[in-house]
Protein backbone atom coordinates (compact mmCIF):
# COMPACT_ATOMS: atom_id res chain seq x y z
CA UNK A 1 0.00 0.00 0.00
CA UNK A 2 1.24 3.48 -1.12
CA UNK A 3 -0.14 6.16 0.89
CA UNK A 4 -2.30 8.99 -0.89
CA UNK A 5 -0.49 12.02 -1.95
CA UNK A 6 -2.54 13.75 0.70
CA UNK A 7 -0.63 12.09 3.18
CA UNK A 8 2.43 12.64 1.90
CA UNK A 9 5.29 13.13 4.75
CA UNK A 10 7.97 15.06 2.52
CA UNK A 11 7.07 18.19 -0.02
CA UNK A 12 10.31 17.22 -2.21
CA UNK A 13 11.18 14.40 -4.78
CA UNK A 14 14.11 13.30 -2.23
CA UNK A 15 14.06 12.72 1.59
CA UNK A 16 14.83 16.17 2.10
CA UNK A 17 13.52 17.73 5.87
CA UNK A 18 14.58 20.41 8.04
CA UNK A 19 17.44 19.33 10.62
CA UNK A 20 16.52 22.57 13.05
CA UNK A 21 15.14 20.29 15.15
CA UNK A 22 17.20 17.47 14.51
CA UNK A 23 20.71 18.65 15.09
CA UNK A 24 21.94 20.84 17.94
CA UNK A 25 19.20 19.96 20.31
CA UNK A 26 20.16 16.80 22.20
CA UNK A 27 23.17 17.46 23.97
CA UNK A 28 25.73 15.28 22.27
CA UNK A 29 28.65 17.14 24.14
CA UNK A 30 28.16 14.69 27.26
CA UNK A 31 29.45 11.69 24.70
CA UNK A 32 33.01 13.26 23.93
CA UNK A 33 36.34 12.16 25.08
CA UNK A 34 38.50 15.14 23.59
CA UNK A 35 37.74 18.14 23.08
CA UNK A 36 39.17 20.62 20.18
CA UNK A 37 41.36 23.82 21.73
CA UNK A 38 41.28 26.30 19.25
CA UNK A 39 44.96 28.63 18.99
CA UNK A 40 43.94 31.98 18.00
CA UNK A 41 47.47 32.71 17.51
CA UNK A 42 47.41 30.08 14.78
CA UNK A 43 44.55 30.65 13.43
CA UNK A 44 44.01 32.91 9.92
CA UNK A 45 40.18 32.44 10.75
CA UNK A 46 40.20 30.94 7.16
CA UNK A 47 36.76 28.36 8.33
CA UNK A 48 37.84 25.29 6.82
CA UNK A 49 36.65 23.74 10.61
CA UNK A 50 33.29 25.49 10.30
CA UNK A 51 32.97 23.92 7.50
CA UNK A 52 33.64 20.55 8.04
CA UNK A 53 32.04 20.26 11.18
CA UNK A 54 29.87 17.42 10.70
CA UNK A 55 26.99 18.74 12.95
CA UNK A 56 27.66 22.76 12.39
CA UNK A 57 28.99 22.79 16.09
CA UNK A 58 31.53 25.35 14.87
CA UNK A 59 30.59 28.90 15.56
CA UNK A 60 31.99 31.98 16.06
CA UNK A 61 34.30 33.08 18.78
CA UNK A 62 33.06 36.20 21.06
CA UNK A 63 35.97 38.34 19.37
CA UNK A 64 34.08 38.17 15.84
CA UNK A 65 36.97 36.72 13.89
CA UNK A 66 38.08 33.43 14.90
CA UNK A 67 36.02 30.28 15.75
CA UNK A 68 35.22 28.40 18.81
CA UNK A 69 33.58 24.51 19.36
CA UNK A 70 30.10 24.99 21.02
CA UNK A 71 30.52 22.48 23.71
CA UNK A 72 27.07 21.67 24.29
CA UNK A 73 26.94 19.85 21.29
CA UNK A 74 30.67 19.06 19.94
CA UNK A 75 31.28 15.10 20.38
CA UNK A 76 35.23 15.26 19.56
CA UNK A 77 34.90 13.91 16.69
CA UNK A 78 38.19 15.99 15.42
CA UNK A 79 37.52 16.49 12.05
CA UNK A 80 37.96 20.02 12.69
CA UNK A 81 41.33 19.59 13.97
CA UNK A 82 42.47 17.01 11.35
CA UNK A 83 41.08 19.49 8.73
CA UNK A 84 42.77 22.69 10.26
CA UNK A 85 45.88 23.33 7.39
CA UNK A 86 47.35 26.01 10.62
CA UNK A 87 47.92 23.44 13.19
CA UNK A 88 45.87 25.96 15.11
CA UNK A 89 43.18 23.13 16.66
CA UNK A 90 44.60 20.32 18.73
CA UNK A 91 42.37 17.77 20.79
CA UNK A 92 42.91 17.63 24.16
CA UNK A 93 41.92 14.75 26.29
CA UNK A 94 37.94 16.01 28.42
CA UNK A 95 39.38 14.32 32.09
CA UNK A 96 42.05 17.32 31.42
CA UNK A 97 39.12 19.05 32.09
CA UNK A 98 36.80 17.39 34.27
CA UNK A 99 37.07 18.97 38.11
CA UNK A 100 35.74 15.58 39.35
CA UNK A 101 36.42 11.83 39.52
CA UNK A 102 32.77 9.77 38.19
CA UNK A 103 31.20 7.78 41.36
CA UNK B 1 32.68 36.47 -17.20
CA UNK B 2 32.42 33.07 -18.13
CA UNK B 3 34.28 31.90 -21.28
CA UNK B 4 32.63 32.62 -25.02
CA UNK B 5 33.19 29.52 -27.26
CA UNK B 6 32.30 29.62 -30.62
CA UNK B 7 30.73 26.85 -32.54
CA UNK B 8 33.21 24.85 -34.22
CA UNK B 9 33.92 21.55 -36.62
CA UNK B 10 36.82 19.55 -35.09
CA UNK B 11 38.29 15.72 -35.56
CA UNK B 12 37.35 14.98 -32.10
CA UNK B 13 37.38 10.93 -30.60
CA UNK B 14 34.59 9.65 -28.56
CA UNK B 15 36.02 10.72 -24.98
CA UNK B 16 36.81 14.20 -26.49
CA UNK B 17 33.66 15.05 -27.54
CA UNK B 18 32.11 13.83 -23.98
CA UNK B 19 35.10 16.16 -22.44
CA UNK B 20 34.15 19.25 -25.02
CA UNK B 21 29.95 18.72 -24.07
CA UNK B 22 30.67 18.50 -20.19
CA UNK B 23 33.50 21.86 -20.29
CA UNK B 24 30.53 23.56 -22.68
CA UNK B 25 27.47 22.46 -19.74
CA UNK B 26 29.47 24.36 -17.32
CA UNK B 27 30.11 22.21 -14.34
CA UNK B 28 30.84 23.43 -11.11
CA UNK B 29 32.44 20.36 -9.97
CA UNK B 30 34.34 18.05 -11.95
CA UNK B 31 35.30 14.23 -9.92
CA UNK B 32 36.90 11.61 -11.21
CA UNK B 33 39.28 9.07 -11.28
CA UNK B 34 41.22 7.74 -14.75
CA UNK B 35 40.31 4.39 -16.18
CA UNK B 36 40.84 3.00 -19.51
CA UNK B 37 39.01 3.53 -21.86
CA UNK B 38 37.42 6.61 -20.41
CA UNK B 39 41.00 8.60 -18.93
CA UNK B 40 40.71 10.63 -21.70
CA UNK B 41 37.48 12.38 -20.86
CA UNK B 42 39.05 13.83 -17.81
CA UNK B 43 42.30 13.82 -19.11
CA UNK B 44 40.32 16.54 -21.55
CA UNK B 45 38.71 17.97 -18.54
CA UNK B 46 41.80 18.91 -16.59
CA UNK B 47 43.36 20.66 -19.76
CA UNK B 48 40.30 23.12 -20.17
CA UNK B 49 40.36 23.21 -16.09
CA UNK B 50 44.53 24.14 -16.25
CA UNK B 51 43.78 26.62 -19.48
CA UNK B 52 41.25 28.68 -17.70
CA UNK B 53 38.67 27.34 -20.08
CA UNK B 54 36.54 25.43 -17.32
CA UNK B 55 35.86 27.38 -14.62
CA UNK B 56 35.33 24.57 -11.71
CA UNK B 57 36.22 22.96 -8.58
CA UNK B 58 38.30 20.05 -10.10
CA UNK B 59 38.38 17.18 -7.46
CA UNK B 60 41.58 14.79 -8.34
CA UNK B 61 39.94 11.69 -5.90
CA UNK B 62 41.53 8.49 -5.29
CA UNK B 63 38.99 6.42 -6.83
CA UNK B 64 35.76 6.30 -7.88
CA UNK B 65 34.00 5.89 -4.78
CA UNK B 66 34.97 9.27 -3.63
CA UNK B 67 34.38 10.57 -7.13
CA UNK B 68 31.05 9.32 -6.69
CA UNK B 69 30.43 10.66 -3.69
CA UNK B 70 31.85 13.93 -4.28
CA UNK B 71 29.71 15.13 -7.27
CA UNK B 72 26.25 13.85 -5.24
CA UNK B 73 27.68 16.21 -2.66
CA UNK B 74 27.83 18.96 -4.75
CA UNK B 75 24.57 18.68 -6.70
CA UNK B 76 23.11 18.22 -3.01
CA UNK B 77 24.96 21.89 -2.38
CA UNK B 78 23.04 22.95 -5.32
CA UNK B 79 25.73 22.64 -7.76
CA UNK B 80 26.13 21.25 -11.48
CA UNK B 81 28.54 18.31 -11.39
CA UNK B 82 30.27 15.72 -13.51
CA UNK B 83 31.78 12.44 -13.50
CA UNK B 84 33.36 9.73 -15.90
CA UNK B 85 34.12 6.25 -15.34
CA UNK B 86 34.19 2.84 -16.95
CA UNK B 87 33.90 -1.11 -16.03
CA UNK B 88 35.88 -1.73 -12.57
CA UNK B 89 35.35 2.17 -11.86
CA UNK B 90 31.61 1.67 -12.63
CA UNK B 91 31.16 -1.45 -10.19
CA UNK B 92 33.79 0.60 -7.56
CA UNK B 93 31.38 3.37 -7.01
CA UNK B 94 28.47 0.86 -6.78
CA UNK B 95 27.07 1.75 -3.53
CA UNK B 96 27.73 5.55 -3.69
CA UNK B 97 25.01 5.14 -7.09
CA UNK B 98 22.34 4.38 -5.02
CA UNK B 99 22.81 7.23 -2.79
CA UNK B 100 23.11 9.60 -5.65
CA UNK B 101 19.89 8.15 -7.29
CA UNK B 102 18.38 7.89 -3.49
CA UNK B 103 19.07 11.35 -2.79
CA UNK B 104 17.89 12.49 -6.51
CA UNK B 105 21.15 13.92 -6.87
CA UNK B 106 21.12 15.03 -10.87
CA UNK B 107 24.61 13.98 -11.52
CA UNK B 108 25.60 13.26 -15.46
CA UNK B 109 28.48 10.79 -15.27
CA UNK B 110 29.88 9.09 -18.73
CA UNK B 111 30.20 5.55 -18.95
CA UNK B 112 32.50 4.26 -21.50
CA UNK B 113 31.43 0.78 -21.57
CA UNK B 114 34.10 -1.66 -20.87
CA UNK B 115 33.82 -5.33 -19.58
CA UNK B 116 33.68 -5.69 -15.92
CA UNK B 117 36.38 -7.16 -13.58
CA UNK B 118 36.46 -11.41 -13.35
CA UNK B 119 37.87 -12.18 -16.82
CA UNK B 120 40.27 -9.11 -16.60
CA UNK B 121 39.47 -8.00 -20.05
CA UNK B 122 40.67 -4.31 -20.93
CA UNK B 123 38.17 -4.64 -23.89
CA UNK B 124 34.44 -3.15 -25.29
CA UNK B 125 31.44 -4.76 -23.89
CA UNK B 126 28.09 -3.48 -22.24
CA UNK B 127 28.10 -5.85 -19.58
CA UNK B 128 29.30 -2.58 -16.51
CA UNK B 129 25.90 -0.71 -17.69
CA UNK B 130 23.97 -3.79 -17.39
CA UNK B 131 25.49 -4.32 -13.98
CA UNK B 132 23.95 -0.99 -12.74
CA UNK B 133 20.46 -1.07 -14.32
CA UNK B 134 18.63 -1.07 -10.95
CA UNK B 135 20.42 1.56 -8.80
CA UNK B 136 17.84 4.12 -9.99
CA UNK B 137 19.93 6.02 -12.77
CA UNK B 138 18.80 7.10 -16.39
CA UNK B 139 20.65 5.35 -18.78
CA UNK B 140 21.10 6.37 -22.19
CA UNK B 141 23.54 4.74 -24.79
CA UNK B 142 24.21 6.04 -28.16
CA UNK B 143 26.01 5.16 -31.18
CA UNK B 144 28.81 7.47 -32.95
CA UNK B 145 31.08 10.84 -31.65
CA UNK B 146 28.48 13.53 -32.70
CA UNK B 147 25.64 11.77 -30.63
CA UNK B 148 28.18 11.70 -27.69
CA UNK B 149 28.45 14.91 -27.95
CA UNK B 150 24.78 15.96 -28.30
CA UNK B 151 23.71 13.41 -25.50
CA UNK B 152 26.02 14.72 -23.10
CA UNK B 153 24.24 18.54 -22.95
CA UNK B 154 21.06 16.67 -23.51
CA UNK B 155 21.95 14.71 -20.60
CA UNK B 156 22.06 17.96 -18.20
CA UNK B 157 18.81 19.22 -19.23
CA UNK B 158 17.38 16.03 -18.27
CA UNK B 159 19.00 15.43 -14.79
CA UNK B 160 18.27 18.87 -13.72
CA UNK B 161 14.63 18.88 -15.18
CA UNK B 162 12.05 19.50 -11.95
CA UNK B 163 9.81 16.72 -13.09
CA UNK B 164 13.20 14.79 -13.08
CA UNK B 165 15.93 14.99 -10.42
CA UNK B 166 17.10 12.47 -11.37
CA UNK B 167 21.41 11.04 -12.14
CA UNK B 168 22.18 10.54 -15.80
CA UNK B 169 24.58 8.18 -17.28
CA UNK B 170 25.69 8.62 -21.10
CA UNK B 171 27.30 4.43 -22.02
CA UNK B 172 29.23 4.45 -25.25
CA UNK B 173 30.84 1.91 -26.65
CA UNK B 174 34.80 1.48 -25.20
CA UNK B 175 37.27 1.44 -28.22
CA UNK B 176 34.88 1.53 -30.27
CA UNK B 177 33.88 5.02 -29.81
CA UNK B 178 36.12 5.91 -27.05
CA UNK B 179 39.17 6.01 -29.61
CA UNK B 180 37.51 6.78 -33.06
CA UNK B 181 37.72 10.03 -34.11
CA UNK B 182 35.16 11.62 -36.37
CA UNK B 183 34.28 14.85 -37.41
CA UNK B 184 32.17 16.59 -34.72
CA UNK B 185 30.26 20.04 -34.65
CA UNK B 186 30.95 21.53 -31.41
CA UNK B 187 28.24 23.67 -30.32
CA UNK B 188 29.37 27.37 -29.20
CA UNK B 189 28.91 28.15 -25.67
CA UNK B 190 26.33 30.59 -26.14
CA UNK B 191 23.85 27.92 -27.82
CA UNK B 192 24.51 25.37 -24.86
CA UNK B 193 24.08 27.97 -22.12
CA UNK B 194 20.54 29.30 -23.71
CA UNK B 195 19.45 25.00 -24.26
CA UNK B 196 20.13 25.14 -20.69
CA UNK B 197 19.02 28.35 -19.45
CA UNK B 198 15.00 26.85 -19.11
CA UNK B 199 16.20 25.18 -15.97
CA UNK B 200 17.15 28.86 -14.17
CA UNK B 201 13.57 29.44 -14.59
CA UNK B 202 12.30 26.00 -12.56
CA UNK B 203 11.91 25.87 -9.00
CA UNK B 204 15.11 25.65 -6.66
CA UNK B 205 16.05 22.06 -5.32
CA UNK B 206 16.37 22.16 -1.62
CA UNK B 207 20.15 22.28 -0.84
CA UNK B 208 22.99 22.04 1.80
CA UNK B 209 23.88 25.11 3.03
CA UNK B 210 26.06 25.81 6.62
CA UNK B 211 24.37 27.28 8.57
CA UNK B 212 20.61 26.12 7.58
CA UNK B 213 20.41 22.14 8.74
CA UNK B 214 19.11 20.07 6.39
CA UNK B 215 18.66 16.09 6.46
CA UNK B 216 18.37 14.32 3.32
CA UNK B 217 18.72 10.25 3.25
CA UNK B 218 17.87 9.61 6.54
CA UNK B 219 14.40 8.63 6.85
CA UNK B 220 14.41 4.79 5.58
CA UNK B 221 11.51 3.66 7.78
CA UNK B 222 8.39 2.15 6.60
CA UNK B 223 6.02 4.76 4.64
CA UNK B 224 8.67 7.68 4.21
CA UNK B 225 10.91 4.72 2.29
CA UNK B 226 7.71 3.77 0.18
CA UNK B 227 6.70 6.77 -0.02
CA UNK B 228 9.81 8.16 -1.88
CA UNK B 229 10.49 4.74 -4.03
CA UNK B 230 7.24 5.76 -5.18
CA UNK B 231 8.23 9.14 -6.14
CA UNK B 232 11.65 7.73 -7.74
CA UNK B 233 9.74 5.38 -9.76
CA UNK B 234 7.18 8.10 -11.01
CA UNK B 235 10.32 10.47 -11.68
CA UNK B 236 12.04 7.10 -14.05
CA UNK B 237 8.37 6.79 -15.52
CA UNK B 238 8.32 10.57 -16.58
CA UNK B 239 11.59 10.37 -18.01
CA UNK B 240 10.25 8.74 -21.19
CA UNK B 241 8.31 11.29 -22.43
CA UNK B 242 10.98 14.01 -21.22
CA UNK B 243 13.35 12.32 -23.22
CA UNK B 244 11.44 12.83 -26.30
CA UNK B 245 10.56 16.69 -25.71
CA UNK B 246 14.54 17.28 -24.90
CA UNK B 247 15.76 15.49 -28.03
CA UNK B 248 13.06 17.14 -30.00
CA UNK B 249 13.87 21.25 -28.13
CA UNK B 250 17.61 19.87 -29.29
CA UNK B 251 16.47 19.19 -32.84
CA UNK B 252 15.20 23.09 -33.13
CA UNK B 253 17.65 24.63 -31.03
CA UNK B 254 21.21 22.51 -32.92
CA UNK B 255 19.48 20.69 -36.13
CA UNK B 256 20.42 17.53 -34.96
CA UNK B 257 17.72 14.97 -32.98
CA UNK B 258 17.88 10.93 -32.13
CA UNK B 259 14.68 10.28 -31.86
CA UNK B 260 14.57 10.27 -27.93
CA UNK B 261 14.13 7.01 -26.43
CA UNK B 262 14.20 4.82 -29.57
CA UNK B 263 15.00 5.66 -32.99
CA UNK B 264 13.58 3.60 -35.75
CA UNK B 265 14.68 2.92 -39.53
CA UNK B 266 12.76 1.43 -41.84
CA UNK B 267 10.55 -0.26 -39.57
CA UNK B 268 7.14 1.28 -40.96
CA UNK B 269 6.71 -1.67 -43.61
CA UNK B 270 9.08 -4.07 -42.01
CA UNK B 271 7.83 -7.56 -41.67
CA UNK B 272 11.11 -8.53 -39.04
CA UNK B 273 13.20 -6.03 -36.90
CA UNK B 274 16.44 -6.26 -35.22
CA UNK B 275 16.96 -4.31 -31.94
CA UNK B 276 20.02 -3.32 -30.98
CA UNK B 277 22.47 -0.04 -29.54
CA UNK B 278 25.67 1.66 -29.24
CA UNK B 279 28.28 1.45 -32.37
CA UNK B 280 27.17 -1.95 -33.70
CA UNK B 281 23.59 0.46 -34.78
CA UNK B 282 26.03 2.05 -37.86
CA UNK B 283 26.78 -1.78 -39.33
CA UNK B 284 23.10 -2.92 -38.68
CA UNK B 285 22.21 0.20 -40.54
CA UNK B 286 23.91 -0.91 -43.52
CA UNK B 287 22.91 -4.50 -43.39
CA UNK B 288 19.90 -3.59 -43.06
CA UNK B 289 19.51 -1.48 -46.11
CA UNK B 290 22.08 -4.36 -48.16
CA UNK B 291 19.27 -7.03 -46.65
CA UNK B 292 16.24 -4.53 -48.18
CA UNK B 293 18.20 -4.46 -51.54
CA UNK B 294 17.70 -8.73 -51.59
CA UNK B 295 14.07 -8.48 -51.10
CA UNK B 296 14.06 -8.88 -47.19
CA UNK B 297 11.57 -6.08 -45.52
CA UNK B 298 13.70 -5.74 -41.95
CA UNK B 299 13.82 -2.87 -40.04
CA UNK B 300 15.95 -1.81 -37.24
CA UNK B 301 14.93 -0.24 -33.55
CA UNK B 302 17.81 1.97 -32.16
CA UNK B 303 17.87 1.34 -28.15
CA UNK B 304 18.83 4.96 -27.14
CA UNK B 305 16.82 4.67 -23.56
CA UNK B 306 17.78 1.91 -21.40
CA UNK B 307 16.53 2.99 -17.89
CA UNK B 308 13.69 4.03 -17.47
CA UNK B 309 12.85 0.65 -19.96
CA UNK B 310 11.00 2.55 -23.55
CA UNK B 311 8.55 -0.06 -23.26
CA UNK B 312 5.49 1.66 -24.87
CA UNK B 313 7.50 2.86 -27.91
CA UNK B 314 8.92 -0.57 -28.66
CA UNK B 315 5.60 -1.47 -28.45
CA UNK B 316 4.54 1.00 -31.09
CA UNK B 317 7.60 -0.15 -32.82
CA UNK B 318 7.49 -4.01 -32.77
CA UNK B 319 3.77 -4.49 -32.80
CA UNK B 320 2.50 -6.79 -35.86
CA UNK B 321 6.06 -7.79 -36.84
CA UNK B 322 6.56 -11.80 -37.79
CA UNK B 323 9.86 -12.07 -35.76
CA UNK B 324 12.29 -9.92 -33.98
CA UNK B 325 15.76 -9.97 -32.39
CA UNK B 326 17.81 -8.77 -30.09
CA UNK B 327 21.45 -8.21 -30.69
CA UNK B 328 22.98 -7.73 -27.53
CA UNK B 329 26.43 -6.88 -26.39
CA UNK B 330 26.77 -8.58 -22.86
CA UNK B 331 24.84 -11.69 -21.29
CA UNK B 332 22.22 -11.80 -18.58
CA UNK B 333 23.27 -14.92 -16.40
CA UNK B 334 20.40 -16.83 -14.99
CA UNK B 335 18.17 -16.30 -17.96
CA UNK B 336 20.46 -17.70 -20.46
CA UNK B 337 20.38 -15.01 -23.22
CA UNK B 338 21.10 -11.41 -23.31
CA UNK B 339 19.44 -8.99 -21.36
CA UNK B 340 17.75 -6.57 -23.82
CA UNK B 341 16.79 -9.79 -25.32
CA UNK B 342 15.35 -10.68 -21.72
CA UNK B 343 13.51 -7.37 -21.44
CA UNK B 344 12.28 -6.93 -25.03
CA UNK B 345 11.04 -10.87 -24.40
CA UNK B 346 9.09 -9.10 -21.52
CA UNK B 347 6.52 -7.18 -23.81
CA UNK B 348 5.27 -10.28 -25.61
CA UNK B 349 1.42 -9.60 -23.69
CA UNK B 350 1.21 -6.02 -25.75
CA UNK B 351 3.14 -6.95 -28.81
CA UNK B 352 1.96 -10.94 -29.52
CA UNK B 353 3.69 -14.52 -29.84
CA UNK B 354 6.18 -14.10 -32.73
CA UNK B 355 9.60 -15.49 -32.51
CA UNK B 356 12.07 -13.99 -30.74
CA UNK B 357 15.75 -14.32 -31.18
CA UNK B 358 18.24 -13.84 -28.86
CA UNK B 359 21.69 -12.87 -30.25
CA UNK B 360 25.23 -12.37 -28.47
CA UNK B 361 28.00 -10.61 -30.25
CA UNK B 362 30.83 -7.87 -29.60
CA UNK B 363 31.68 -9.36 -26.15
CA UNK B 364 35.32 -8.70 -25.53
CA UNK B 365 36.17 -6.43 -28.47
CA UNK B 366 35.63 -9.03 -31.10
CA UNK B 367 33.83 -7.25 -33.89
CA UNK B 368 29.66 -7.48 -34.36
CA UNK B 369 30.94 -7.97 -38.39
CA UNK B 370 28.40 -6.69 -41.19
CA UNK B 371 28.87 -10.89 -42.15
CA UNK B 372 26.80 -11.38 -38.48
CA UNK B 373 24.40 -8.55 -38.74
CA UNK B 374 23.35 -9.99 -42.14
CA UNK B 375 23.52 -13.77 -40.71
CA UNK B 376 20.93 -12.56 -38.18
CA UNK B 377 18.45 -11.30 -40.17
CA UNK B 378 19.06 -14.41 -42.20
CA UNK B 379 18.06 -16.12 -39.06
CA UNK B 380 15.05 -13.85 -38.02
CA UNK B 381 13.64 -13.96 -41.47
CA UNK B 382 13.91 -17.61 -41.33
CA UNK B 383 11.93 -17.77 -38.11
CA UNK B 384 9.43 -15.39 -39.58
CA UNK B 385 8.80 -17.85 -42.25
CA UNK B 386 8.01 -20.75 -40.02
CA UNK B 387 11.68 -22.33 -40.44
CA UNK B 388 12.51 -23.75 -36.93
CA UNK B 389 15.40 -21.26 -35.17
CA UNK B 390 17.63 -21.17 -32.43
CA UNK B 391 16.56 -18.96 -29.70
CA UNK B 392 19.92 -18.02 -28.52
CA UNK B 393 22.75 -17.54 -30.85
CA UNK B 394 26.43 -16.22 -30.03
CA UNK B 395 28.30 -14.92 -32.45
CA UNK B 396 30.91 -15.84 -33.54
Amino acid sequence: MVAPDDQELFETEASWSDAHGALLCLHTGDWRTERPVFDNDKCNACGFCYIYCPPQCVVDDEDGIHYKADLDYCKGCGVCARECPKGAITMAPEGDYSDACPA
Amino acid sequence: MPVQLERQTKVLTGNGAAAYAAMLCRPDVVAAYPITPQSEVIEQLAKFHADGVLDCQYVTVEGENSAQNVVCAATMAGGRAFTATSSYGLVYMYDAMFNTAGYRAPVVMINVNREPPGIHAVCSGQQDMISVRDTGWVQLIVEDCQEIMDTTIMAFRLAEDYDVQLPVIVNYDGYYLSFLAESVCIPGSGEVDQYLEVLKGQPPRPRLMPGDPMGCGSHGIGMGYVELRKKHMAAMERVKTKIDEIDEEFRGAFGRGYGGQIEEYRTEDADIVLVTSGSAVGTARTMIDAKRDEGIKVGLVKLRLFRPFPTERLCQALKGKKAIGVLDRSICFGWNCGPLYMETRALTPEIGVVPMLSFIDGLANMDITQEHIGRMIDDIQGASEGRPYQEVTWLP
